[in-house]
């Protein structure tokens, strides 16, 4: 897909059948009709959401979505540049966990979960070894998984459901497999690309016949991308 | 539904000028806040409101 308009015109299809699926499994899990909307500027676009979440009927937190999407660096297929799903409380409106993605991260894991709450002791610890802001447990980016093999909004929603205890439809959790399967299928199809050889060698072990593309000798993992934080 | 919203640089740049009146304060002092993890209550979703605006605005 050469011609730029069309490139990007099928950026935004993707990205508004992306956000429609978010749509679908939001709804499908809470009720209600969340809207999602999506804003599109040149060459980017994002994805907010707000779920209200309730217990019992009554509204004490919303489930957050934001999603900042623009095109791979092959200009193909479209790449999350930064996602949250965070849980915020009605009684002060603060986060109260945040699972975080940001592709460029450098000092801090790319997939990573920051909860906002106190503990003296591990106050006590981070002074003692001089962090910058011990008091702040937000501060810490707890790593889940890497680019790849990060939680996806599936594994948070069901999450608040089964352990947070909010109110739930009762054929949310089809919705919620639903939607993990088919994140789960694009991640493996990605960490495909991204190491070519272990997926040969893998499938040659299952008895597959798999021959490299003409003129590659060995298939070219992407070796950064596996050893990063 | 899915709200699909077209959104110029004048646009975004006004959003911004708008929510960073709200709070009395410039975006480089909004950001040293958030950075000391010193934000409460709606400053939160302020902060989550102008990173995305300088996402689009390819500002980061």
């Amino acid at each position: 897909m050469s011609d730029p308009s069309a490139r990007e015109a099928g950026f935004r299809e993707q990205f508004t059948r992306f956000a429609e699926e978010i749509r679908q499994v939001v709804n499908a899990v809470f009720g209600g009709d969340v809207e999602v909307t999506v804003t599109d500027a040149e060459h980017r676009s994002q994805i907010v959401a707000d779920v209200p979440l309730t217990v019992e009927g009554q509204n004490l937190a919303r489930l957050k979505i934001d999603l900042w999407c623009c095109l791979d660096s092959r200009q193909q297929y479209l790449a999350v540049e930064e996602s949250t799903y965070q849980l915020v409380a009605q009684v002060d409106r603060a986060p109260i966990f945040r699972f975080e993605y940001e592709r460029a991260a450098k000092s801090k894991p790319a997939a990573h979960l920051q909860i906002h709450a106190h503990r003296g002791a591990l106050s006590h610890l981070l002074s003692q070894a001089r962090h910058r802001t011990p008091h702040s447990m937000e501060s810490l980016h707890l790593p889940v998984g890497g680019d790849r093999f990060r939680p996806c909004l599936e594994d948070v929603i069901e999450f608040l459901v089964v352990e947070c205890r909010f109110d739930s439809t009762a054929g949310w959790h089809a919705a919620v497999q639903a939607g993990r399967e088919r994140w789960r299928r694009t991640q493996t199809r990605t960490v495909v690309r991204d190491s070519p050889g272990e997926a040969a060698a893998a499938l040659r072990a299952l008895g597959y016949t798999v021959a490299a593309p003409d003129g590659v000798a060995d298939p070219q993992d992407d070796v950064v991308r596996m050893r990063r934080w | 539904m899915v709200r699909v919203v077209q959104a110029d640089r004048q646009h975004l740049e006004a959003r911004r000028a708008e929510v960073l009146a709200r709070y009395d304060v410039t975006l480089a002092e909004f950001a040293d806040r958030a950075a000391a993890y010193a934000l409460v209550g709606d400053e939160w979703d302020a902060w989550d409101e102008l990173r995305g605006i300088a996402f689009l605005l390819d500002d980061v």
